[in-house]
């Protein structure tokens, strides 16, 4: 099998170079071992999507690019939005523009000779150009339950034959190497069960203490230790107070925040930050989104005071 | 190996009887895979890669692992058990070696019989 993607396994170890970090979004990504186990049996077994569940921020759309970073394959991501359906993905038909040039056609010859090829007015989507390039491709279809109920299901048959048809031109096209597919749910919706069994499913965990360390680490590198060390405990007891305020259930800060947090942070002078740490939470703002939030944590910090 | 005679099988059919939406081919995707040297290296590389395919949501995979520990994890008390406790590979950890688990079919060692013999399908 001389296939590039299924030759060597993904290991989560290949980072891109500091150099490259922001560009299309591309950072540091830390995966569990668990997670890399996972992301292999995707691209082994092919036509199963993988299914990524987890807290906010615990990573699940970031995956998907750090795959193909590694890998060394193109990326299509897909936003799901309310109002997506299935169809947008793999392709959309412009009926309107071609209509407006059929109607200046005798004014314009090189409209006339656009009109003819429905081609003109076909984009392919993230999936359709995944079916259609030779390489094999990673494709992210991320918070899949924000779309209606049918989405899911109407994807069905593209995933597991591998081909869709565009009626505008009755032909059919094929992948010519099956899409990786990593799909991203926040749970606000149920997926159908026929959706769900092709599935393979994992659930992100929070990062540990020490793998929070790691993370900021890999995305500021050359970071004081301490300061980094005291960052990550003091997000830490953030979240578990939150955590034990609003259930497991509750909005809690999550990794993104602490990286912006941390972000913010560093660049104060080191002796600076790390004395802001021991105080009262410095800028705040960052980190709780509430109103709610900000008055339990003034009450909470209040009542330490006073005790 | 007959696929029909793992105890898998029997797991795989106490999920269904749990209401877990599975068929046949995701049964097959696991053997599939097994043969294709994942899962294969512990009880834990198995009972992952179980998970992964069969379950779709945490509370599924509460009862997975719960069935899992029934049905599987016997205690070795009967003979001798010669491929489970070092696995045979080296370490996929190392960077080195590019292709632990990659699914190239030839060059898969004959898969050390996971937990087939291991186990008779005992219940309950």
């Amino acid at each position: 099998m001389a296939n590039l993607a299924t030759s060597h396994p993904y290991t989560g170890e290949v980072q891109p170079k500091p150099e490259e970090y922001g560009k299309d979004g591309l950072y540091p990504y830390l995966p569990s071992k668990e997670l890399v186990k996972a992301v292999n049996l995707t691209v082994f077994l092919e036509k199963r999507p993988l299914l990524i569940k987890g807290d906010p921020g615990s990573g699940k759309t970031r995956l998907a690019q750090a795959v193909a970073y590694e890998l060394g394959l193109p990326y299509e991501p897909w936003y799901i939005k309310s109002t997506g359906r299935a169809r947008d993905g793999l392709y959309t038909y412009d009926a309107v523009r071609r209509l407006h040039d059929a109607q200046l056609a005798h004014l314009d010859e090189s409209r006339r000779s656009r009109v003819d090829d429905p081609w003109n007015y076909i984009h392919l989507g993230p999936l359709g150009r995944a079916f259609q390039n030779e390489q094999r491709t990673v494709v992210l279809i991320d918070e899949i339950d924000k779309a209606d109920i049918d989405f899911p299901n109407d994807l069905l048959l593209e995933l597991d034959e591998q081909r869709f048809f565009i009626e505008e031109t009755g032909e059919g096209i094929k992948a010519h190497e099956p899409p990786v597919v990593f799909i991203t749910s926040n749970d606000e919706k149920e997926l159908p069960d026929a959706f769900l069994r092709r599935c393979l499913f994992i659930y992100i965990e929070f990062p540990l203490p020490s793998q929070l360390v790691a993370i900021v680490n890999a995305h500021f590198p050359g970071s004081s230790p301490a300061l980094v060390k005291a960052a990550v405990d003091r997000f830490l007891e953030l979240r578990q107070q939150m955590e034990q305020e609003k259930g497991q259930t509750g909005k809690k800060v999550s990794t993104s925040e602490l990286l912006d947090w941390f972000a913010v942070l560093r660049r104060h002078p080191k002796d600076e930050a790390l004395a802001e740490l021991e105080g009262q939470l410095p800028f705040p703002e960052v980190l709780l989104k509430s109103w709610e939030d900000h008055l339990r944590y003034l009450q909470a910090s209040n009542a330490k005071r006073e005790t | 190996m007959n696929p029909g005679e793992l105890p898998l099988l029997e797991l795989f059919n106490r999920l269904r009887e749990h209401g877990l939406q599975l068929g046949v081919e995701e049964y097959m995707a696991v053997l599939r895979a097994l043969r294709a040297g994942f899962g294969v290296r512990d009880r834990r590389a198995l009972e992952q890669l179980c998970c992964t395919v069969w379950v779709k949501s945490e509370e599924e995979a509460r009862l997975f692992r719960r069935l899992f520990e029934q049905m599987l994890a016997q205690p070795v008390t009967r003979p001798p058990e010669p491929s489970l406790p070092e696995p045979p590979q080296p370490p996929p950890e190392t960077p080195v070696t590019p292709s632990p688990e990659a699914p190239a079919p030839e060059a898969v060692q004959p898969v050390p019989s996971p937990p087939a013999q291991r186990t008779p399908p005992v219940s309950g």
